[in-house]
């Protein structure tokens, strides 16, 4: 159970605040609502591009960073989909710090030309380091393309292409920022040794001062796949992989736990149906995951498997529906079902004692729009009953919905 | 806006833990105090690298642990840690084994009981055998594509040798070499009660220890074999300490130096730690403000140190474009040479003070930081008053100690360098 209390501010800005007496820290997480998924598709890699500028300096503080190790602190920033995450962490007396630091990056951040230059070269090389220059690397590229026709989630956050960062203009960024770090785009969540009094009264003081505006209107919409979608690619990698990727509901759907337990029963732990059916016993795939994106919007549901030498790519393939179909013509074990969500249980009890993921997950609740589910999960996942992975599973894994990408090696070809 | 003042951190305490010894002699270390009810046990044995007598000995025991007795398979084993919500990682390191259990308190019992039917019964099925080779060969391909990857083990084979426990490289023919005779015969020597150490952290009470003193105390393993000494060879000379490969398609290069260095009880440790930081080891380092947030080669460049049990290292690594490598090695030693010829001002060294007093307190932040920091001194072998120790010598170093130690240990002639790409 983690108790909060959300506090509106007149500007937009949402307050949030978690007391913790027992650590001497305080955590201040500024959640921003804007990710890849606002970018225009011949402008992409942006949000996370901003991200970086983020880190420039503003008008009282010429570089971000300094001021905020001085007060023993440490921060860091992650940017997906749907929205881009700032938090830093340090000792509960230094709070006063971070709470200024943020607020002057959030009116009078310091966008130049030069900062700019160097971020997007260091953008580039975390491109090339990460999804160019490393085995299977775009292979996300691909798939989201295949899987999303309308929605933005069809490119990654990195951004489709490394020219659209390249070309990003000082004009081009500076649209964005004015756009949407604004004070009533944003979750600012102060969790740790600090009492609620003090956090309100410090947010007024650093926040209150800055006007919110006006933001666009975003309406984004992903149609049904009605055929399925197959697609080879070759390139120099060592082992063949294959994807199957479905569209699944979105974040806040009732049948969004649904979906995440049939990824479990598929293969959370070596006692899952994938890795004893389709690793030990057909020795089909070396490894074999199934896995949810958990995004805001229409999610995806992957399995994505390594190949074992000698293994028949169609056959592996038919393994794998055979595994789906089974999920709702078959059986659904009671024990199945439990060790899921005893397993769910323990996870989220095990992250919970970390205050910079629970600070991180009070931001991220509120902005799926009801911060109290972050304590219901729990319930929500007691209540999937087998009847519902059936029922759900059916609709899943229906073939016409399927997109599934053969990522082969080039001697193959 | 009026700039908020900073308060510097106190004196770092390590608290220290609750300390018994079960029936059998095995000696557990307890960290109480976490909210949920959730525990987690970490069962240390002295193994590893450092005492194979063949390669991956110590990795394919741990990952086969769970693999299944005479009586239950595998499956069988999973499934009843799973429907406890449980989670029982083995893993190898280069000198210890480790059994992790990560349990909410009240199915600690029933997870020890399959963790010490595990420790004392596994037969090493061949067919399990077989199946991890196949995993673990796959692995091992994708990973032998990686630069970083290959950059990491030509430096450590540099380093420490080719056949030293800290230096080998994983080779397909050498998985499949390993048989389950070579694992059981490990298994025997070191996996045993009188080669464990447990640390314990979560929310547990007095049940909690009585259960620990049945499950793990009682715990006799017959059968039992003697470790022979472990033979490790020398530490090669230093020569050739310029490794250039050659990878074609690459777009990048992984870029890895350093050196062998000193350990934690070393007297010039804490100014070594400190400098390390200035120069690589946070963000708001020389390496980072250089060559990221300056010049833009690279999206991270790193410099830190690894404290292996027998002998410690120090290392730089980052990636780079392929055509700015020579650029980037050349500012990497002139960082080098700046801290050994100029005195690094004091409020540079503050920032870095500062930064590193707030990591040591997070440090000592609840039972499950306090129990890792600890257990890394055990395995280490440092006692844990040298944590505040170091922590006491970081407040008072000053320029002048801190150019005398770059003098000594950021020497470019000493350094071994691996680029990749």
């Amino acid at each position: 159970m983690i108790q909060y209390t959300k506090i509106p501010v007149e500007n937009g800005l949402t307050l949030i605040h978690h007391y913790d007496p027992t650590t001497p820290f305080a955590v201040v997480n500024t959640l921003y609502k804007v990710g890849a998924k606002h970018e225009n598709e011949d402008r992409t890699g942006f949000a996370h591009l901003f991200e970086h500028l983020m880190f420039s300096g503003s008008k009282h503080f010429p570089d971000f960073d300094t001021p905020l190790q001085k007060a023993s602190g440490e921060n860091n920033a992650f940017t997906n989909n749907d929205y881009t995450d700032y938090y830093d962490s340090l000792p509960a007396f230094n709070i006063e710090m971070a709470l200024a630091l943020e607020a002057d990056r959030m009116t009078h951040l310091n966008i130049n030309k030069k900062s700019l230059e160097v971020q997007r070269k260091v953008v580039c090389e975390e491109f090339k380091e990460n999804y160019i220059n490393q085995p299977y690397g775009n292979v996300w590229h691909i798939l989201r393309e295949m899987v999303y026709e309308k929605h933005p989630y069809k490119w990654p956050t990195i951004g489709k292409e490394l020219r659209h960062i390249e070309e990003a203009t000082l004009e081009d960024v500076k649209a964005f920022y004015n756009t949407y770090y604004q004070p009533n785009n944003a979750i600012l969540v102060l969790a740790g040794n600090i009492e609620l009094e003090k956090a309100v009264q410090l947010t007024h003081q650093y926040f209150g001062h800055i006007p919110g505006k006006p933001l666009p209107a975003v309406q984004l919409s992903e149609p049904e796949q009605t055929s399925a979608k197959e697609k080879t690619v070759y390139d120099e990698v060592p082992i063949d992989m294959i994807y199957i990727a479905f569209k699944m509901c979105d974040r806040m759907h009732p049948d969004y736990y649904t979906a995440d337990l049939i990824s479990d029963i598929l293969s959370n732990g070596n006692s899952s149906r994938l890795h004893q059916r389709l690793v030990k016993t057909e020795k089909a795939f070396t490894t074999i995951d199934a896995y949810i994106t958990g995004s805001n919007d229409t999610g995806m549901f992957c399995i994505e498997g390594k190949v074992a030498d000698g293994c028949d790519l169609q056959k592996a393939t038919d393994l794998i529906w055979q595994e789906l179909e089974l999920m709702y013509n078959g059986k659904i074990e009671e024990m199945e079902l439990t060790k899921c969500k005893n397993k769910m249980l323990t996870s989220n009890h095990f992250s919970e004692s970390s205050l910079l993921s629970r600070a991180i997950s009070l931001a991220y609740f509120d902005l799926l729009g009801d911060i109290d589910l972050i304590n219901q999960e729990d319930k929500r996942y007691e209540a999937v009953t087998a009847e519902d992975i059936r029922r759900y599973a059916r609709y899943l894994f229906a073939r016409e919905r399927s997109n599934t990408l053969y990522y082969l090696r080039k001697n193959k070809q | 806006m009026k700039i908020p003042p900073i308060y510097p951190i106190a004196a770092v305490r390590f608290p220290r833990p609750e300390e018994l010894t079960l029936k059998n002699g095995i000696r557990v270390f307890g960290f109480n105090g976490v909210q949920n009810e959730i525990v987690r046990l970490d069962l240390v044995f002295d193994a590893g690298s450092w005492t194979e007598s063949y390669p991956m000995q110590a990795e394919f025991t741990a990952h086969l642990l769970k693999s299944g007795t005479a009586l239950l398979n595998s499956f069988e084993i999973e499934e009843k840690i799973d429907s406890f919500g449980s989670t029982v990682k083995c893993t190898a390191g280069y000198n210890t084994i480790t059994v992790s259990v990560y349990c909410m308190t009240k199915y600690l019992q029933q997870t020890l009981a399959y963790v010490i039917l595990s420790l004392n019964e596994c037969i090493f099925k061949e067919s399990e055998l077989n199946s991890l080779k196949q995993r673990k060969k796959a692995g091992l391909s994708v990973a032998q594509e990686k630069n970083d990857y290959i950059a990491d083990i030509t430096f450590r084979k540099l380093l420490f040798g080719p056949s030293h426990p800290y230096g080998y490289e994983k080779t397909q023919a050498a998985i499949d070499g390993i048989t389950s005779e070579m694992l059981l015969d490990y298994y025997r020597t070191f996996l045993k009660p009188d080669n464990c150490t447990v640390f314990m952290a979560g929310n547990y009470g007095k049940k909690e220890i009585d259960l620990l003193d049945t499950f793990i105390g009682e715990w006799d393993k017959p059968g039992t074999l003697v470790a022979k000494p472990a033979i490790i060879p020398d530490l090669p000379p230093f020569e050739h300490p310029k490794v250039h490969i050659q990878k074609e398609k690459s777009v990048q290069s992984s870029i890895v130096m350093g050196n062998l260095s000193i350990h934690r009880m070393h007297p010039d440790f804490p100014a070594f730690f400190l400098l390390n930081t200035i120069f690589g080891g946070y963000f708001g380092s020389r390496l980072m403000s250089n060559i990221r947030e300056e010049k833009g080669l690279t999206y991270g460049i790193h410099s830190s140190m690894s404290l292996l049990k027998h002998q410690a290292s120090f290392h730089i690594s980052t990636d780079t474009n392929l055509e700015n490598t020579t650029l980037c090695l050349n500012e990497i030693y002139a960082e080098m040479r700046r801290l050994r010829e100029e005195e690094i001002p004091e409020e540079e060294i503050n920032v870095a003070r500062n930064y590193i007093l707030g990591k040591f307190l997070s440090r000592t932040d609840g039972a499950f930081n306090q129990m890792e920091s600890f257990k890394s001194y055990f395995i280490e072998n440092s006692p844990i008053a040298r944590f505040e120790e170091i922590t006491d010598s970081i407040r008072t170093l000053n320029g002048l100690s801190l150019q005398q130690t770059a003098q000594k240990y950021l020497q470019e002639d000493n350094m071994y360098e691996v680029v990749v790409g």
